[in-house]
């Protein structure tokens, strides 16, 4: 009887774990824990997908898988709070407000720059809109559970929802430039902004009127201003892309106005000059190691951003913007230590427990402690090196990415009309954030 | 007395039959279902239905005898989605719309309402193509756009005043963005629109039944015929047959239909995934939740590898890619089988199949190994439960519709061919000997033609005659008949030039051109030295 009940418990006990967490012990390494300094020759254990034990010698079950991470570096799992990977489309752009898109309807768990982000140490990405609208679509902050052919599976389950903003040149070209219609200046910008937010206040009133039963016949629906009014309510985080020192002002004083708070900067090339203003907001900023000068509203920029937005106390994070650069934000975040001399731990902080807090998911990731998810990166040597590899990356204990095991062939899926390739095919060329809008600029009439 | 008539005459035109609606089909081998055993016996048709199927049946007083020895009687075959008889839409140079983000429904490929009754030509050679193939009814669906329109079943009798079985019995829906720069442009904003218009529509039903309950108080509602149109599927009564052809577009419509379900007020919707390549994989959840499939019947061919690859071949990682190329064409050739085995409810889509291949992937299904008997079951019993015909037709049964194949060998073995395909009683007939001497000889007689040359109308009659093996050519034109000179006629191309007398010039070789369709010369082009090209319109088959 008792074998029976102990057969019964272990079958349980297999199904029961999700099928995306696993167990993983890793030994003897440096732990760069980001909030709790650095421990050396130390193990950290996971169980069930959750870091259950961070210490000296460690003792596991029987099973478990081990990794001898003797004069390796570990660190949490590296996050882009930029990016537009895994998603089949990115900009909707036939509008100034589209805020009712959500990216995330159309996660693509089937694109490579997801393994190639993972050999890069990269777990979590905030797959975001582009940059086309004045209020853009709802973005998505994925897990980079690459091997999946289930959409959902890499969606990271609640994490709070984002929405795309975007200031200056992008907006004004596609839609004054490129339609004849608001906005065709950074003025009509904030209007779109200042109407878009009182015309969604007066039809979540409106529809408050009818389910009160003030009124008897109901508004019509309308997800856009569903949407908008949630963000009024604090439902989603802003994250705005913006260069300008001008327009970064104007939208925190749009938001103060309308009691928005929750409000994450993007590029933000200009921040350095309004770095108090944006602390006292309490905006994050989300920004390029040093990538400038590609457009006009681009040009006064400073490689020293990060590290004078951090010394001024705005939560700050490095980002990406490419499935290239993705691949070595550990070296971005290293150059905060050339321009700006940041300690270790304040660039590591860049790239990790930052950009976790600007996504509302700091209480999951972002560092390694006891309760977190186990999510973590094995480096050759200190990510801030530059002899730094990324040899392991783990997403709560399983191990999606081995530098060991890293086959030629990645693809999850293969067409069966491809042709068979026999060279390298150079894709990504103009700037992510217009993704599928050039074409509106090359074709008149379609 | 019986009437005894052979059936060599073309059946075509209904007028032929005067003599009696009815039939009796002596003889013959009969499999009245799919699991049914073939027996031998006779089938009396009577106004259209089978009044009589067994062994040694009475021959009827007044019947029309068509004999059956030699042949196999089956079930008309029932295609479940296709568009034939849709015209194709010209692609016209889209206007640029004022407003983008509000094109109007029309432009953004937004017309649920739509009534395919609206759009088909029943009178379509495809349809024929179809009726040869051995279909009797068809479910038929609009083209264009996001929610195309509403689709319904078909009786593919020509002789019939009410052709329509099922009227707007389906919504049709895919992912397809509107075109040109309008909303919604990517497949992000049009899963956006699709919440937002069933939203708008529980909350309008919500709001009209209130109305009706208790008018007293209340603004008349007002909805959109776009929005009510899908009334019907929020209340479960018509099923959301929706295009789903990849991995991923399966999953955002399984994710779409959860989404549509839990919008308060609606629900859980049906929904039918039509023309799926790529369902291998989502096999075990379609079976578990009973999600109908129609798999589309456009398999990838195998892989040739060419003389000039097998120098790549030596290369090891071209022949790993290869290698993978070639599971993913077996994935996709075996999709019906991995859902076979896993117990989904599949069909199959006709939309990217021409009638002719339909043969050819159904023997590729049957080699990955789908029995014939379900793939007989597919064609007839379960595309009626499909349509929610099963009532009226599927199997040759008494008191069902008339709707037949008379085939020459049993379903799917070498050769078999269908010499007739009976529909409602009326009588289609396939000999294929004669089909061959209408191929070749259908070019044969007299052509008009009709030119525009400097503001002048011109004519001209070509007459074609085959001699054996060869075509000889003759032109009526301006009252003189005379030779066409070099006359070539391939399988899609006639040529030929001739001797032309123009004004001040004395007499040029001109030299016509024209392309050849099934046997049909469609548009040409005469080009006279000097004067340039024109183009000319052919006016009249020959009889």
């Amino acid at each position: 009887m008792k074998l029976y009940i102990i057969y019964i418990l272990l079958l349980f006990s297999v199904f029961t774990k999700a099928q995306d967490s696993d167990d993983i012990l890793i030994q003897n390494a440096t732990l760069l824990t980001i909030t709790d300094g650095v421990k050396e020759n130390q193990d950290i254990l996971i169980e069930n997908g959750k870091i259950s034990k961070i210490g000296a010698t460690l003792k596991a079950s029987k099973g478990i898988k081990v990794i001898d991470a003797t004069d390796k570096f570990v660190m949490p799992g590296i996050i882009d709070a930029h990016s537009h990977i895994g998603i089949s489309a990115v900009n909707e752009a036939t509008a100034p407000v589209t805020a009712e898109v959500n990216v995330g309807d159309a996660l693509n768990p089937l694109d490579i720059s997801l393994y190639r982000a993972l050999a890069g140490g990269v777990t979590v990405s905030h797959a975001m809109h582009g940059s086309a609208n004045a209020i853009g679509g709802q973005c998505e902050t994925i897990k980079h559970r690459y091997g999946t052919l289930e959409p959902d599976n890499v969606r990271m389950k609640d994490a709070p929802r984002t929405i795309k903003f975007a200031l200056g040149e992008n907006p004004m070209r596609v839609h004054g430039e490129g339609n004849k219609i608001r906005p065709a200046t950074r003025m009509g910008i904030e209007q779109v902004f200042r109407d878009a937010f009182s015309n969604a206040k007066k039809y979540r009133e409106e529809w408050n009127n009818y389910t009160s039963g003030k009124t008897s016949m109901p508004p019509k629906y309308d997800l856009r201003m569903e949407t908008v009014a949630d963000i009024l309510e604090g439902k989603i985080i802003i994250h705005c892309h913006s260069y300008r020192a001008d327009e970064i002002l104007m939208l925190m004083d749009v938001c103060k106005d309308f009691g928005v708070d929750k409000l994450v900067f993007q590029h933000v090339n200009e921040g350095f000059k309004v770095a108090p203003e944006l602390a006292k907001f309490g905006a994050g900023a989300s920004v390029f190691s040093d990538w400038w000068a590609y457009k006009f509203e681009v040009y006064y920029s400073t490689a020293y951003n990060a590290a004078i937005l951090t010394k001024n106390g705005v939560l700050t994070s490095i980002n990406s913007d490419s499935r290239e650069l993705i691949r070595h934000l550990y070296h971005e975040a290293a150059k905060s230590q050339k321009y700006g001399k940041l300690t270790d731990e304040e660039a590591l902080k860049l790239i990790t427990i930052n950009p976790a807090k600007q996504l509302g998911i700091d209480d999951r990731v972002g560092s390694l402690e006891v309760g977190k998810d186990g999510d973590i990166v094995i480096f050759n040597n200190h990510p801030l090196s530059i002899y730094a590899i990324p040899e392991m990356t783990i997403i709560e204990g399983k191990i999606y990415f081995d530098i060991e095991n890293d086959s030629d062939d990645m693809r999850l899926d293969v067409s069966p009309e491809a042709s068979i390739p026999t060279f390298r095919h150079q894709e990504e060329s103009e700037e992510r954030c217009m993704q599928d809008v050039y074409e509106f600029f090359n074709h008149t009439n379609k | 007395m019986a009437l005894f008539i052979s059936f060599g005459l073309k059946a075509q035109n209904p007028e032929d039959l005067i003599l009696s609606k009815n039939l009796y089909i002596q003889d013959i081998q009969i499999k009245t279902s799919p699991s049914a055993p073939l027996f031998k016996g006779d089938i009396y048709i009577k106004n259209g239905i089978i009044e009589k199927v067994g062994s040694s049946i009475p021959v009827p007083k007044d019947a029309i005898i068509i004999k059956g020895d030699s042949l196999f009687a089956y079930p008309g075959f029932i295609a479940v989605y296709t568009q034939a008889g849709i015209p194709k839409e010209k692609d016209k140079k889209q206007e640029k719309v004022k407003d983008p983000d509000n094109p109007g429904y029309e432009r953004a490929g937004i017309t649920p309402q739509k009534s395919v009754d609206d759009s088909i030509d029943l009178t379509d050679k495809n349809l024929e193509e179809y009726r040869k193939q051995g279909y009797t009814i068809a479910h038929v669906v609009l083209k264009k756009g996001m929610l195309s329109g509403q689709g319904s079943v078909y009786s593919l009798n020509t002789s019939s005043t009410n052709p329509i079985i099922k009227k707007d019995c389906s919504l049709n829906g895919s992912f397809e963005s509107a075109k040109g720069r309008v909303y919604p442009s990517t497949v992000i904003a049009v899963i956006a629109k699709y919440k937002n218009l069933f939203n708008q529509a529980a909350i309008d039903y919500s709001y009209q039944e209130k109305y009706k309950k208790s008018p007293v108080g209340l603004v008349r509602p007002t909805t959109d015929p776009e929005i009510e149109s899908l009334f019907p599927v929020i209340n479960n009564g018509k099923a959301f047959y929706f295009q789903a052809e990849k991995t991923l577009d399966i999953s955002r419509a399984l994710q779409l239909k959860k989404d549509i379900s839990s919008i308060s007020g609606i629900e859980d919707i049906e929904m039918v995934l039509c023309n799926v390549k790529q369902g291998y994989s989502h096999s075990e959840k379609l079976a578990k939740n009973d999600i109908a499939v129609l798999a589309s019947l456009d398999l990838p061919d195998t892989v040739k590898v060419e003389k000039k690859d097998s120098v790549h071949l030596k290369d090891s990682s071209y022949a790993l890619l290869l290698d993978r190329k070639k599971k993913s064409i077996a994935d996709y050739r075996n999709q019906c089988k991995t859902f076979q085995d896993a117990g989904v409810n599949y069909n199959f889509s006709y939309i990217d199949t021409d009638p002719d291949k339909i043969q050819n992937a159904l023997s590729v299904i049957h080699e990955t190994g789908v029995s014939k008997e379900v793939l007989l079951s597919k064609l007839t019993l379960e595309a009626a439960s499909q349509l929610g015909i099963d009532k009226i037709a599927g199997t040759i049964e008494k008191g069902k519709l008339a709707n037949l194949i008379l085939m020459t060998e049993p379903f799917m073995e070498k050769d078999a061919h269908i010499k007739h395909t009976i529909i409602e009683g009326h009588v289609y007939d396939y000999d294929k000997k004669e089909k061959k001497k209408e191929k070749s000889e259908s070019l044969e007689g007299s052509w008009s033609m009709e030119t525009d040359i400097a503001g002048s109308t011109e004519s001209a009659t070509l007459k074609l005659k085959k001699n054996d093996e060869t075509w000889e050519g003759k032109l009526d034109y301006a009252g003189e008949t005379m030779d066409a000179q070099d006359l070539k006629i391939e399988d899609d191309m006639l040529s030929f030039s001739f001797d032309l007398e123009v004004e001040n010039a004395g007499t040029v070789k001109a030299k016509f051109q024209a392309s050849i369709d099934k046997n049909e010369i469609k548009k040409g082009e005469l080009t006279i030295p000097g004067m340039g090209k024109f183009p000319v319109t052919i006016s009249t088959k020959p009889n």
